[in-house]
């Protein structure tokens, strides 16, 4: 009985999850983070040029298995620390010359992660002695209806990003500059 | 913080430009508006001077809009909110708000003065009368639609289906759907060429631009572009389309006929709606997450000026509003 009561409470969580979940919204947020490095920039690209290398210097990550290398439509699954399942991310857009990626949200995940959908883009550049990195992101809320609860609002994503995207860059501002 | 730096934005704009002061002189001159999203303003591009010569705020962050040439008036969706803003762009000040409820988004004014609305969560196209804004009908269309387009004529509305991969095709005079067409992934931002023979479709997910024969209601060709495009414009005599990348922050020129690239042109970033001027001189894109608006010149193909908007620019359009 319980077994059975179990996989009817998935199927009702399932069709609420229906008629909530769309994988983009009306209306847009916006993240960005800008960390400064004393290391040459081609040293920190070097660090995070493999789109697969992530698990490698951002701190949240505790494994993650990727596919397709550094082409565009490769992609990466990131399994969080903090628990929630995995996030998969998809590579749209890769320039060695200028140091940088863009990639997008493949499968949205609330528990892992409060957005519907994101894109965001990542992009090592000289600066003074050494370098800095630029990390942006457009992403919509999780849940995108009017009324949305509070672990699912603008709010609740916007802090997320922030947080993921700031420890993210100081994870690479430690390796780069040896302090890991 | 953000809301704090578009409100100086915003008070240092208004200092150069009082909001709600139109156009000084008005020549007829083909204008280009621009709809920013976060901090809730249209602005005025003049196309000689390529500067904002006129702005106003609207209540709310309004995601898409239209213009009614004939009436003088620009129609702009508040999704948050359920209404629609009806600015009189003659004067620049706002006339009424439409209560109409649910997720506006597309729009689309056709002559007469009637509203095609979709709504992004109820999948359903509403058409209203502009001015008390009741609801005349509503047509069920696929998931999520994005941006709407009618033909010159008023009797079709094209509705991109974002997440039912499809495109609307709706009989806009007996008001029902007359076909939905399977197009790429995720269908956002729509095009009609000036004969009005295709539909250019930009497909944000597959990374594709779909050609839809108008007279058969089926994808013609279909064309690739670079990742996530999110804004598409067809050239006048229709040789081109105009798409904008969303991720690699630039506009893809591509030929019409061969689906060649022949230019990509660096703009802002995340680049979204792009609109042509008549004459074919040149392109307005809206830079999103840069909060500014590119000047391109169609026939060396670069970028040759950069101008700064309020926040959060997604939409721009080109008409000719006479005073």
């Amino acid at each position: 009985m319980p077994i059975k009561f179990r996989s009817l409470l998935a199927l009702a969580l399932m069709s609420m999850g229906a008629q909530v979940a769309l994988a983009h919204g009306p209306t847009p947020q916006k993240v960005e983070e800008k960390i400064a490095i004393s290391a040459p920039p081609a040293a920190v690209w070097k660090l995070i040029k493999d789109f697969g290398s992530i698990g490698d210097w951002h701190p949240f990550v505790a494994s993650v298995k990727s596919e397709g290398g550094n082409e565009s439509g490769a992609s990466r699954t990131l399994t969080l620390k903090s628990g929630g399942g995995d996030l998969v991310e998809g590579l749209d857009d890769y320039q060695d010359k200028d140091m940088s990626y863009s990639y997008r949200l493949s499968t949205e995940n609330h528990e892992a992660f409060p957005a519907s959908f994101y894109s965001d883009s990542i992009q090592v550049v000289a600066a003074g002695d050494g370098s800095e990195v630029v990390w942006s992101s457009r992403f919509y809320r999780a849940d995108t209806t009017n009324e949305p609860p509070e672990d699912k609002s603008d709010a609740a994503a916007v802090k997320a990003t922030e947080d993921f995207i700031k420890a993210g860059l100081e994870g690479i501002k430690a390796k780069a500059e040896g302090k890991k | 913080m953000r809301a704090l730096a578009g409100l100086i934005t915003l008070l240092a704009l208004s200092a150069a430009v009082p909001a709600g002061t139109a156009v000084a002189r008005d020549d007829g001159q083909e204008k280009v508006y621009v709809l920013s999203q976060d901090d809730g303003v249209l602005s005025v591009i003049d196309t000689k001077l390529d500067d904002i010569a006129g702005q106003i705020k609207l209540p709310g962050k309004p995601a898409a809009f239209t213009i009614n040439a004939a009436s003088g008036e620009a129609f702009a969706t508040l999704p948050d909110s359920g209404e629609i803003a009806v600015i009189d762009l003659r004067t620049l000040k706002l006339t009424r708000m439409l209560k109409i409820g649910g997720q506006p988004f597309g729009v689309a004014a056709r002559a007469d003065g009637r509203l095609f609305v979709g709504d992004w969560s109820a999948n359903r196209v509403s058409v209203l009368e502009p001015t008390s804004g009741d609801v005349v009908k509503t047509i069920a269309v696929g998931r999520s639609p994005a941006h709407v387009v009618l033909t010159r004529d008023g009797t079709r509305l094209y509705v991109a289906d974002r997440e039912a991969d499809s495109v609307a095709a709706i009989d806009a005079e007996r008001l029902e759907l007359t076909k939905e067409i399977p197009v790429g992934r995720a269908p956002f931002a729509l095009a009609l060429s000036s004969d009005e023979k295709q539909l250019a479709v930009a497909n944000a997910q597959s990374a594709t631009l779909s050609v839809v024969d108008t007279a058969k209601l089926e994808v013609l060709s279909s064309a690739e572009t670079r990742a996530m495009p999110y804004g598409v414009a067809v050239t006048p005599g229709d040789a081109e389309f105009l798409v904008s990348n969303q991720q690699s922050g630039s506009i893809s020129v591509i030929d019409a006929k061969t689906h060649a690239s022949r230019a990509e042109i660096k703009v802002g970033r995340y680049p979204e709606g792009v609109a042509v001027l008549k004459n074919g001189d040149k392109a307005y894109v809206a830079n999103w997450f840069s909060g500014s608006v590119s000047v391109l010149d169609l026939k060396t193909r670069t970028e040759i000026k950069r101008i700064k908007c309020p926040e959060g620019p997604r939409m721009v359009l080109a008409s000719p509003v006479k005073p």
